[in-house]
């Protein structure tokens, strides 16, 4: 785990795997480090599959959910009902409500002029995102926090099988099935009796019930899984992206000025960047089906043996010279569609619409923060809990009128490794 | 070793025929060797193999051991077939095996049984079976006609009995598959041979988990063991008939009578009994809930593994799942439930991987179909008989059908257990079996299980080769 | 307590097999009811066979084998006593059995005694547990069961999984009250490995000293010493290797040339009442009896090979896997192994859950490495399946291992199993059911002992 988040490390790693060993492997094991054998992979879903992997995880927590489902009809139908929940305008809507959450969040640490990026911001926000727009907020807010942290463990990270995590996870579980299913249940029957219903994805899986045939168990299924990924993932790539850009002092001070100028696409350019040196799946792992071949018509043509744990390296991908030209540098003009901070191809990140907002958003909202730094010593560093962030820290000015001056222009350094 | 011989192989093999609404098995005995063998090549021409597409009909021919004998085997040469096939399914030891007592012992049966002196046809009589399948209705009538003039032409061949399974898709249409008649879908998990082209179509983890060599299914090709299953040989002048059994299969042929209303009944009274002990009232789902406990899935299909509190249709054809990672407790699907017994996947043993591997040496290609009219009312029996004629082909009997029914659907002590059968298909003590889910804060058991299924008849077949066939055709004894 | 095995080996005299396998037949085929023995009188008795060997090739055995607790002498003297008249009748029918009437009780014990050729190898699935255990833990597990049932209409289903079992601890009844202390693990079964361990380090410890000492100039005298020991060693183990491949070659070649070939034989064997006297008593209830009967290879080194074989197996099942399990197959109550005093036949003996089918399914599946390598020194008439180095291939070969292992089978005439209803996964439930009644537990704990039942 810590491995996993050893953004430079990693980076160090793979700038010899990508010249000199593209397609590595070890026993049962490969390792595939290039742009475009990472998004061959990724596009081959049928050869290289996703259930041997996230399909149980799934199930002892949620049941079968697109995440862990290999090509299929179900699959594909899923997907497609999933894809109908996101209408047009929902773009505006989750910026105003982000924006609205993170400038109430940040009042409250404003008085301490120090903000816990994870704890204080990120996790809060993605909760409250949870409760307006798919429509879940859960008995309480706490409540519903506590659940997610602890079916997001149990599904995620417990990797040893620990059985007081997989306890709590099914416990959890359990509970939010139960609160889920009374949820479906009194919106249908709102529906049902011409009551109001709010516009978030509960009331829109459930009207889609009617042309598609999901079952109740189906909407309930559909809305759990995306809701069980839809926090801790949105909190490690905001608190990812601003502890690089923090560590990019010259990078940092143009994202800065683009986010007191009001330029979100522009931070969302800057977070995005910086997520590459630290992304969020710096690995994504996927099962060799069968017996296949990989990179045909080029030098690192490739069989790969069936049966084989395949590895692509999502984070050396995006240090590939070729798709990322001069890779070690920080640049703010890259073009959104080379990253893959989420995936690619079939089991692309159904939160992709929510997050190219929200993210940037919320990294924009730090960045405005007056006097912006690192929490002095170790303080400063990600505190993880498992693979995702527990805590980071970073200090402001609280001085009257903080956050409209520009920031001062930083000290010449030499560019970051 | 070669590759598949799908010109040779029959296509009961490789396919249920679920374009060919219409089936007729006719059991027939040989009355005139020479006459009978003469059929045999003739038909040779007309037997549907593998690699044939289906259109408008479909015909296949197996034989048991009492009809090769009649036909001129001899007993160097019979010898050579799997022990349970020539001792036959109603031999002492197999009824044992199979637990056919009580009611479905072989002295009842209404074919291939024991006993002599009612009207039913003994073993004895039972030498081929002739499986006709047909598109539409209009089809069957001409192709049936045809086919048992020409087999019962010059007295080659009497039809002792004509079964008549229902036309597809089953009592009611859930898309791909049949619903057998407790009304559960049925029919979603089978193995894939390799080899036939057929495992191409699958993805993941669905693959890893259903394809099986092509030796656990056609003799003559490297089994689960990477071996070859001993064949039958016949010994022919020349030296010839050493690959008499290659390309061939096994064919298990049982009459399964279903008590449909005696299965509701069932689930009517245990679950009213459980409500009044808790002293409340029955929930109208309670019946269908504790009849998916028993078959594993939901009514649509949906396993309980994967949708444990409700069915969910969407999940209906859904087969990639195991045990091991989810429900090693049987919390969700009983440890005893039917689809748990019948294929435990990966829940035997410590080690996930190696237990699917152990399990998958045991695996049967179904291809039964429902017979009797649906039952209106679950609830109100109609006298009438229902059921299914259980088809299933394995190239060794003991490893694989008769181990599927007797150490995992009737063994008592399976997974741990102490003294359940299969819920659906077991054949409990006089007393009632005993069924037991997994529950908070303890588990629900269920006493006095009656049987609900009855063997009405049944027989060991050999599938051959077509070039078998004409082998058979042109013995001159 | 300890369990024993004896394997009672007694010549029947001429003309005697056809009258005594019908006494046999009348006990067997009522094994409950029969007037002559009543096996569930002798309490120490696991499981208990009588069936005659060698009546074909013209030298008939009656063996007589059983487990019991305990030493074997107490059982046989038990035995006598209850039922002198039937041993008196059966081994009657054998050379030199003292003629009733005349003898004392001594005399015929001293027969039988004398007469026991024990085991190479013996593997206890639980050792320590006894009749007495075994039946009474199911006697709790059932009446804990049945209060569950009546729990139901207690309102025990809305209680917590600790107030449950607190209540089912409480009403135990004084005949189950032995049930509130822990069952004892006997000294091997916890340490085993242990001792096990203790036993090959010194072997590696001193192989290792001879290599360091080998290789070490400054004491020449001593490294030369060494040096040639290890040759030695090596040398030894290398020709012995070497041995055992060309008589494993040569085994295989003269099973191409013979004709006519296995499959052959055992399918004219198939077709004889002999299969069929096999298999008509088993299935009968959940548990069955094989008994085999092979031929060991001629020469001093497969006998040789086999009694190294047999005697690891044997250490290993008595400290290592003592835990129900032997080489992975969780299905054997009680096996055992042993040459015949004329060092020409392997008998094989195994009371097993399942039928003989799944049996065999473990032992190609889980366990084939071991029976290889008995088994290897042994043949038949269809015989053992080519083997290399003593383990590979062998029982891998389905097929003909199967046949090779039906072939050898004796049909057991008189069978008895103290608890035929219960298997090797039950008796350890059962005694995790008593032993998680004794401490106090959290509801985890009390859960966690619920799922159990």
């Amino acid at each position: 785990m810590r491995l996993a988040n050893n953004g430079p490390l990693l980076r160090r790693l793979s700038g010899p795997l990508l010249r000199f060993a593209p397609i590595v492997r070890v026993g049962q094991v490969v390792l595939v480090t290039r742009h475009a054998d990472v998004v061959e992979v990724l596009e081959r879903d049928s050869d290289f599959t996703v259930a041997e992997s996230n399909a149980a995880s799934m199930d002892r927590v949620n049941g079968p959910f697109v995440l862990g489902m290999d090509r299929s009809p179900l699959c594909e139908r899923e997907q497609a009902i999933l894809a109908r929940c996101v209408h047009d305008g929902d773009d505006a809507r989750i910026r105003g409500a982000v924006r609205a959450t993170a400038a109430e969040l940040l009042e409250g640490a404003r008085p301490r002029g120090r903000l816990d990026v994870v704890q204080d911001l990120a996790r809060p926000a993605a909760v409250r995102l949870v409760a307006d727009y798919f429509g879940a907020p859960g008995p309480d807010e706490a409540t519903m926090a506590t659940w997610m942290r602890r079916i997001f463990h149990e599904t995620f990270l417990n990797i040893g099988g620990d059985a007081g995590v997989r306890r709590a996870g099914e416990a959890s579980g359990a509970s939010l099935h139960a609160y889920l299913d009374e949820l479906i249940a009194r919106r249908q029957s709102e529906r049902a009796t011409g009551t109001i219903v709010p516009d978030d994805m509960v009331t829109r899986l459930v009207r889609l019930q009617d042309e598609t045939g999901l079952s109740d168990e189906g909407v309930r299924r559909n809305l759990g899984g995306v809701i069980v990924g839809a926090v801790d993932t949105t909190s490690k790539a905001t608190a990812h992206a601003v502890d690089q850009l923090l560590a990019h002092p010259r990078a940092l001070h143009q994202a800065r000025a683009a986010a007191v100028a009001g330029d979100v696409e522009q931070v969302g350019q800057w977070a995005f960047e910086a997520l590459r040196f630290n992304p969020i799946n710096p690995v994504l792992s996927r099962h060799v089906a069968r017996d296949t071949v990989l990179a045909a018509g080029t030098r690192r043509r490739r069989r790969i043996p069936g049966g084989c744990t395949l590895y692509t390296g999502i984070l050396p991908a995006m240090f590939d010279p070729e798709v990322f030209p001069d890779p070690g540098q920080l640049r703010g003009d890259r073009p959104l569609a080379s990253y893959l901070h989420f995936g690619h191809g079939l089991h692309r990140c159904f939160g992709r619409f929510v997050n190219v907002i929200q993210i940037p958003e919320l990294v924009a909202a730090v960045l405005r923060l007056e006097g912006l730094r690192r929490a002095p010593g170790r303080r400063g560093a990600i505190v993880y809990d498992g693979p995702f962030p527990d805590r980071l820290l970073v200090d402001f000015d609280t001085g009257a009128g903080a956050g409209a001056v520009p920031p001062a222009a930083p000290p010449r350094l030499a560019t970051a490794p | 070793m070669s590759a598949f011989e799908r010109h040779d192989v029959q296509g009961l093999v490789v396919s249920g025929y679920g374009t060919m609404h219409q089936a007729r098995y006719l059991l027939m005995r040989v009355a005139d060797a020479g006459g009978a063998r003469r059929w045999l090549g003739a038909l040779a021409d007309r037997i549907t193999a593998s690699a044939v597409p289906e259109e408008r009909r479909c015909i296949n021919l197996a034989l048991t051991h009492a009809g090769l004998r009649a036909l001129g085997l001899e007993p160097g040469e019979l010898g050579t077939f799997s022990p349970p096939f020539q001792a036959g399914m109603a031999s002492g030891h197999r009824r044992r095996i199979l637990s056919d007592g009580g009611a479905s012992a072989p002295e009842l049966w209404d074919w291939g049984g024991s006993a002599p002196g009612h009207d039913a046809v003994p073993a004895a009589d039972v030498h081929a079976v002739l499986l006709v399948f047909a598109s539409d209705e209009e089809t069957m009538a001409e192709v049936e006609a045809a086919e048992t003039g020409a087999l019962t032409a010059g007295g080659a061949w009497q039809v002792v009995r004509r079964l008549v399974p229902e036309p597809l898709p089953g009592r009611l249409n859930v898309g791909k598959f049949g619903v057998e008649h407790f009304g559960f879908a049925d029919g979603m998990s089978q193995p894939v041979i390799r080899g036939s082209g057929q495992e191409e179509a699958l993805g993941g983890d669905e693959a890893r988990r259903s394809v099986i060599d092509t030796g656990e299914f056609v003799l003559g090709y490297p089994n689960g063991y990477g071996e070859l299953t001993p064949w039958p040989r016949l010994a022919l002048p020349g030296g010839g008939g050493g690959d008499f059994g290659r390309n061939g299969s096994y064919l298990v042929f049982r009459q399964l009578a279903q008590d449909v209303a005696g299965f509701w009944g069932y689930l009517r009274d245990a679950v009213s009994a459980e409500a009044a002990r808790a002293g409340a009232s029955p929930q109208p789902d309670d019946m269908v809930r504790l009849g998916a406990k028993m078959v594993g899935r939901w009514p649509s299909g949906a396993p309980l593994v994967r949708s444990w509190h409700r069915d969910d249709p969407d999940l209906g054809t859904d087969n990639a799942f195991g045990y091991a990672a989810v429900d090693p407790q049987g919390r969700r699907c009983p440890l005893g439930a039917h689809i748990r017994r019948s294929n435990p996947r990966d829940a035997l043993g410590d080690d996930p991987d190696e237990a699917l591997e152990l399990a998958n040496l045991h695996r049967i290609m179904r291809r039964g179909r429902v017979y009797g009219p649906g039952l209106d009312d679950p609830l109100e029996d109609d006298g009438k008989e229902r059921g299914l004629f259980f088809l299933c082909l394995n190239a060794n009997i003991e490893r694989q059908f008769e181990f599927v029914q007797h150490h995992w659907c009737n063994n008592e002590k399976f997974a741990g257990l102490y003294d359940e059968q299969d819920p659906l298909l077991g054949t409990p003590p006089e007393e009632g079996g005993v069924f037991s889910a997994p529950d908070t804060p303890y588990r629900r058991r269920y006493l006095g299980l009656p049987s609900f299924v009855t063997v009405r008849g049944g027989a060991y077949f050999f599938l051959p080769g077509i070039r078998a066939l004409r082998t058979l055709a042109t013995l001159d004894r | 307590m300890k369990q024993s095995a004896f394997t009672i080996f007694a010549p029947v005299a001429d003309g005697r097999v056809d009258p005594l396998v019908n006494l046999l037949d009348t006990i067997g085929t009522d094994i409950k009811g029969n007037p002559h023995v009543r096996f569930a009188e002798l309490v120490d008795l696991h499981y208990a066979s009588f069936f005659v060997m060698g009546a074909s090739e013209g030298d008939p055995h009656l063996v007589f084998e059983g487990n019991v607790d305990g030493d074997v002498e107490m059982f046989l003297a038990h035995l006598l006593t209850h039922a002198r008249a039937a041993v008196d009748r059966i081994f009657g029918h054998c050379i030199d059995y003292p003629s009733a009437g005349q003898a004392g009780v001594e005399a015929r014990l001293r027969y039988l005694r004398s007469h026991d050729i024990g085991s190479d190898t013996f593997y206890v699935a639980w050792p320590g547990r006894t009749v007495c255990d075994i039946r009474r833990e199911q006697r709790l597990r059932d009446h804990v069961q049945a209060v569950l049932d009546d729990g139901d209409r207690l309102g025990w289903r809305q209680r917590s999984p600790g107030e449950i079992l607190q209540e089912v601890v409480g009403g135990l009844p004084a005949d189950l009250g032995w049930a509130r202390s822990v069952a004892p693990v006997p000294f091997l079964v916890a340490r085993g490995r242990a001792v096990l361990a203790a036993l090959l380090a010194p072997a590696g410890l001193g192989l290792l000293g001879l290599v360091r000492a080998a290789g070490r100039s400054s004491r020449p005298g001593r490294a030369r010493t060494a040096r040639v020991t290890l040759a030695a060693v090596v040398g030894g183990l290398g020709s012995l290797a070497w041995k055992l491949r060309r008589e494993e070659a040569a085994d295989d070649a003269a099973d191409r040339r013979r004709q006519p070939g296995w499959q052959e034989v055992y399918a004219r064997w198939t077709e004889t009442e002999e299969l069929s006297g096999i298999v008509a008593s088993e299935d009968r209830k959940g548990q069955n009896h094989m008994v085999s009967v092979t031929q060991i290879k001629a020469g001093w080194f497969r006998l040789a090979v086999l009694r190294v074989v047999l005697w690891s197996v044997d250490i290993i099942a008595r400290l290592s896997a003592n835990r129900g399990r032997l080489g992975g197959i969780a299905s054997i109550h009680f096996a055992r192994w042993v040459i015949t005093p004329d060092r020409r036949q392997l008998i094989f003996m195994s009371n097993f859950d399942g039928s003989w089918e799944s049996y065999l399914n473990d032992f190609i599946d889980l366990a084939a490495v071991g029976l290889t390598a008995v088994w290897t020194n042994t043949t038949n008439a269809v015989g053992f399946p080519r083997t290399r180095w003593l383990v590979r291939e062998g029982a891998r070969d389905e097929a003909r291992f199967k046949a090779f292992a039906r072939y050898s089978m004796v049909p057991t005439t008189v069978w008895y199993s103290a608890y035929p209803e219960i298997s090797i996964a039950n008796i350890a439930n059962n005694r995790a059911i008593r032993d998680g009644l004794a401490p106090a537990r959290g509801d985890a704990g009390a859960g966690a002992w619920l799922e159990q039942l």
